[in-house]
């Protein structure tokens, strides 16, 4: 019998418009494909990993494992459909009452998700004394409540529960006691300090929860359909992977990873740490700016879906010129045909002028028929994609914080519409395998782990809690999936307190490392 | 004039500029607002001149850790009960509240005391911009006590500084911060409309909505004409070298190289707030005028606590009232009181 060594990776993305896939040896791309974006999850997936098959032939046995990014989630967000009714308790009377839970949420995904929102007694002063107790009668109340309403799933948050998570944990005990079937979401194991915040991506967590059981489900038929038995990871915010049991129990944890493997992917691919990446898809245009190889933080809080949340997420500015944009005279977008470019554009025989169409008519690009454009007005559709050229242009500007020569690097597949030099942009890159650079980001990420707490010092000294929070760290990472001989800390941050005595840092530390795969 | 909910994030704007990187979060207590003014309507803003000078009017503030109100949120009534308690104690009835600290947090909660209490808001303040110690104040300067002061914390334990002088005071409170859970809702330095005319920094809340509006016209718009008008400037755009936050013994540093310039150098000392700027070795800006830092691109503003390296800002100056240029005021809130030891007349 011979063994196979298992030596390949696959990395897809799937858009709103269309799901990338990549097969990797090690960092040589063997195959790319890319397909549309289907309403029912799975044939999408398994019509990218067909189209790899058939691109670059492999043994289903030979496939180390399988990196997967997704807006699923982020979509169902936007579009608040799709979710779980859920309800929240957080554990802080008679602090934070001026502040109840959802207090800033736009109307339609209160409502959506039912606007169950309970304050109850307990939660821990930064210095982990008690608020108040935890009351097991009234989480018991609670229980009855949600019992009678038909409430599923749960978020629990709990005043520093970052410095102590005792009583979101008994809680949840008292919760899953009365009511076996539920979804628990724990704010600790979600956010960072900053009670809104973190409730708020608690509260996100817990009504994708449902969906997550779907989409992961989803995949994972994906796979089997095609025989393909290794691993499956999902790609995180921060470009790292999580696994199919983790992506069940924290699907917030997806957000944005689109536009951060689209940049990791482009980095890869150009070779460069330091530059604008510009990512054209088939609805929106995303612009991000790599430093040091990482896609710059947004400095601001994070908005998903209109809700704010700590969650730390690439800083990108986006707007709506995509492939499948539709031209109006000389207006295009912001509305595109999607996934529908292939059967709508004028290039496919369609009867709907599109962003594509103009690139065709142009020679920027070969596509579809281009006789079927050959119609189109040649100064008109110069002048529409010089001004195409030139937003995308001033997006970029917008992102630029330096005089310094920024290279642009651009990808994705809606990219077509771009010629090879930029207003003001000489060096624009278009690395080969361009359109599918977000696969790639997803094949080629790792794994990592992250603390955020306030601690003490006293009882400790600094040295004793900064080694503290990097062994938690590395350790999150290998629990994570991190080979341990490769996780190493990749960034370490201290905060003192601001106005109080200096006996209390916050400490941030991340660890990353390699996916460890079980050899077959 | 009146502060409506429809002032609010031009006021928020406003504080986190005054905060000179400390100060706090506007953000959910510009939400706590919103929603108090939703349900008691807008709160009037006056003059002290608009009160009768025997009106008593009492400062309020929220005292300590800004990153601990992140997490323990305010219940509402600890503000309340502590304003309701300074009245017991004195045996008068306040007329009004006023700011102590008219930047960050401390811009907001006030015009939500004022709505709770169904007072109207003097529109005056005793910094004029975000200082650490709540003895350094204006109040200080005219010899107004802050004592008897009153902290209240969540669960409404409270504390009564019955006396002492302004610097007892802030001594006292800061022991008492630990154990209140590092921040509390504070109702001090209360006075007479009379007093407050003579002795507070007016005009502070208004000024601080017409600095967010021009904020926030600069981040829409770009334009950035309007920070002169308020007597500001551009000090410096550069990108954040190094950072090294403050610790218990000493001074943070931040140095920022130049965007177009790379030989030119800014260093920033800091501590909760920005306080010193050397551009090559030369003061441009330090306390107490105020030193912002704003995002180069969204003009937002940047905290102390959250600068990080490779972080691309503007470094923006602005005046502080005259009051703390005179020697006192330097005394009081001056780089000296910062540990900062410049030689004369700078």
């Amino acid at each position: 019998m011979t063994r196979i060594e298992r030596t390949l990776r696959i990395g897809i993305d799937v858009g709103g418009t269309n799901t990338d896939a990549v097969l990797m040896d090690g960092t040589a791309v063997l195959a790319e494909v890319k397909t549309s974006t289907t309403d029912d999850v799975t044939s999408g997936i398994v019509a990218a990993l067909r189209g790899l098959a058939s691109a670059r032939e492999f043994a289903p046995g030979q496939i180390q494992a399988v990196m997967i990014g997704t807006t699923h989630f982020t979509n169902a967000i936007v579009e608040a459909s799709r979710l779980t009714e859920t309800a929240v308790i957080r554990l802080a009377l008679p602090a934070t009452r001026a502040l109840p839970p959802m207090v800033d949420w736009p109307d339609r995904l209160r409502l959506a998700i039912g606007d169950h929102g309970y304050l109850c007694h307990g939660g821990h002063e930064f210095d982990g004394r008690v608020i108040a107790p935890i009351d097991p009668e009234e989480i018991k109340k609670v229980a009855a409540d949600l019992h009678a309403k038909g409430v599923r799933s749960v978020a629990i948050s709990s005043v520093f529960s970052p410095v102590s998570a005792e009583f979101e944990q008994l809680a949840a005990d008292v919760l899953r006691a009365e009511l076996p079937e539920v979804h628990i979401s724990l704010s600790h194991e979600i956010g960072r300090i900053g009670l809104l915040e973190r409730e708020n991506a608690t509260i996100i967590n817990a009504c994708l929860r449902d969906l997550a059981d779907g989409i992961v489900d989803a995949f994972g038929t994906a796979l089997q359909t095609v025989g393909i038995d290794a691993p499956l990871f999902l790609s995180q915010n921060d470009g790292t992977l999580m696994d199919v049991e983790y992506t069940r129990r924290y699907p917030v944890a997806t957000f944005a990873s689109g536009p951060t493997n689209s940049m990791r992917g482009a980095a890869f691919l150009s070779g460069l740490a330091d530059c604008a990446v510009v990512d054209i898809g088939g609805t929106t245009t995303d612009v991000g700016v790599l430093a040091r190889g990482f896609p710059r933080e947004s400095a601001t809080e994070v908005d998903l879906g209109g809700v704010r949340s700590n969650f730390r997420m690439p800083d990108v500015l986006s707007v709506g010129i995509g492939g499948g944009s539709r031209v109006r005279g000389t207006a295009v977008g912001p509305d595109s045909v999607g996934y529908e470019l292939t059967r709508r554009a004028l290039v496919f025989g369609g009867d709907t002028l599109t962003a594509t169409d103009l690139a065709v008519a142009g020679g920027l690009a070969e596509i579809g028929d281009p006789g079927l454009v050959a119609h189109l007005d040649r100064s008109a559709v110069r002048a529409t994609l010089a001004r195409i050229a030139r937003d995308v242009a001033e997006i970029v500007d917008r992102m630029r914080t330096s005089a310094a020569p920024l290279p642009v690097v651009v990808v994705g597949g809606g990219s077509i519409l771009l010629p090879d030099e930029l207003p003001g942009f000489p060096d624009v890159r278009r690395p080969d395998h361009f359109a599918v650079a977000n696969a790639i980001g997803a094949a080629i990420a790792q794994v990592g782990g992250e603390v955020d707490r306030i601690f003490a010092i006293g009882v400790l000294t600094r040295e004793e809690v900064l080694e503290h929070a990097k062994a938690e760290a590395l350790d999150k990472a290998v629990a994570a999936g991190a080979r341990p001989e490769s996780a190493q800390i990749v960034e370490v941050d201290e905060v003192p307190i601001a106005y109080l005595p200096g006996n209390a840092v916050r400490i941030r530390v991340k660890a990353v490392g390699e996916l460890e795969v079980a050899r077959a | 004039m009146e502060i409506a909910s429809a002032d609010l994030a031009d006021l928020a704007a406003g504080a986190t500029l005054l905060g000179s990187g400390g100060g706090g979060d506007t953000v959910s207590a510009a939400i706590l607002v919103r929603r108090v003014l939703e349900r008691y309507g807008p709160v009037r803003l006056v003059a002290p001149s608009e009160l009768d000078p025997d009106d008593w009017v009492i400062t309020v503030a929220a005292i300590g850790a800004i990153t601990v109100m992140l997490e323990r949120l305010p219940g509402g009534d600890e503000f309340v009960t502590a304003v309701r308690t300074l009245e017991r104690w004195l045996g008068v009835r306040a007329s009004a509240v006023q700011g102590m600290e008219a930047a960050g947090f401390n811009a907001l909660i006030p015009v939500a005391v004022a709505a709770w209490l169904d007072l109207p808001l003097v529109d005056a303040d005793g910094m004029g911009r975000a200082f650490p110690r709540l003895d350094q104040t204006v109040f200080t300067l005219s010899e107004v006590p802050a004592a008897p002061a009153v902290l209240v914390d969540p669960s409404g334990d409270t504390v009564i500084i019955g006396s002492g002088d302004n610097a007892a005071v802030e001594r006292l409170a800061r022991a008492a911060l630990p154990a209140l859970g590092a921040w509390a809702a504070s109702a001090l330095y209360p006075m007479r409309a009379g007093q407050v005319e003579r002795a507070a920094l007016t005009g502070s809340f208004s000024r601080a909505i017409r600095l967010g509006r021009m904020l926030r016209t600069a981040q829409r718009t770009r334009a950035r004409a309007g920070l002169s008008a308020e007597g500001g400037e551009i000090l410096f755009s550069g990108a954040v070298l190094q950072v090294r936050q403050r610790t218990p013994y000493g001074l943070g540093v931040a140095t920022l190289e130049h965007t177009r310039d790379r030989e030119r150098t800014l260093r920033i000392e800091l501590a909760d707030e920005f306080l010193l700027a050397l551009d090559d070795g030369s003061i441009v800006g330090c306390v107490p005028d105020l030193i912002s830092l704003v995002d180069t691109r969204s003009w937002q503003p940047v905290s102390a606590d959250r600068l990080t390296p490779g972080r691309h800002v503007d470094v923006l100056r602005l005046p502080a009232p005259a009051r703390w240029h005179e020697p006192a005021g330097r005394a009081l809130a001056g780089p000296a009181a910062f540990g900062l030891y410049l030689p004369e007349g700078m």
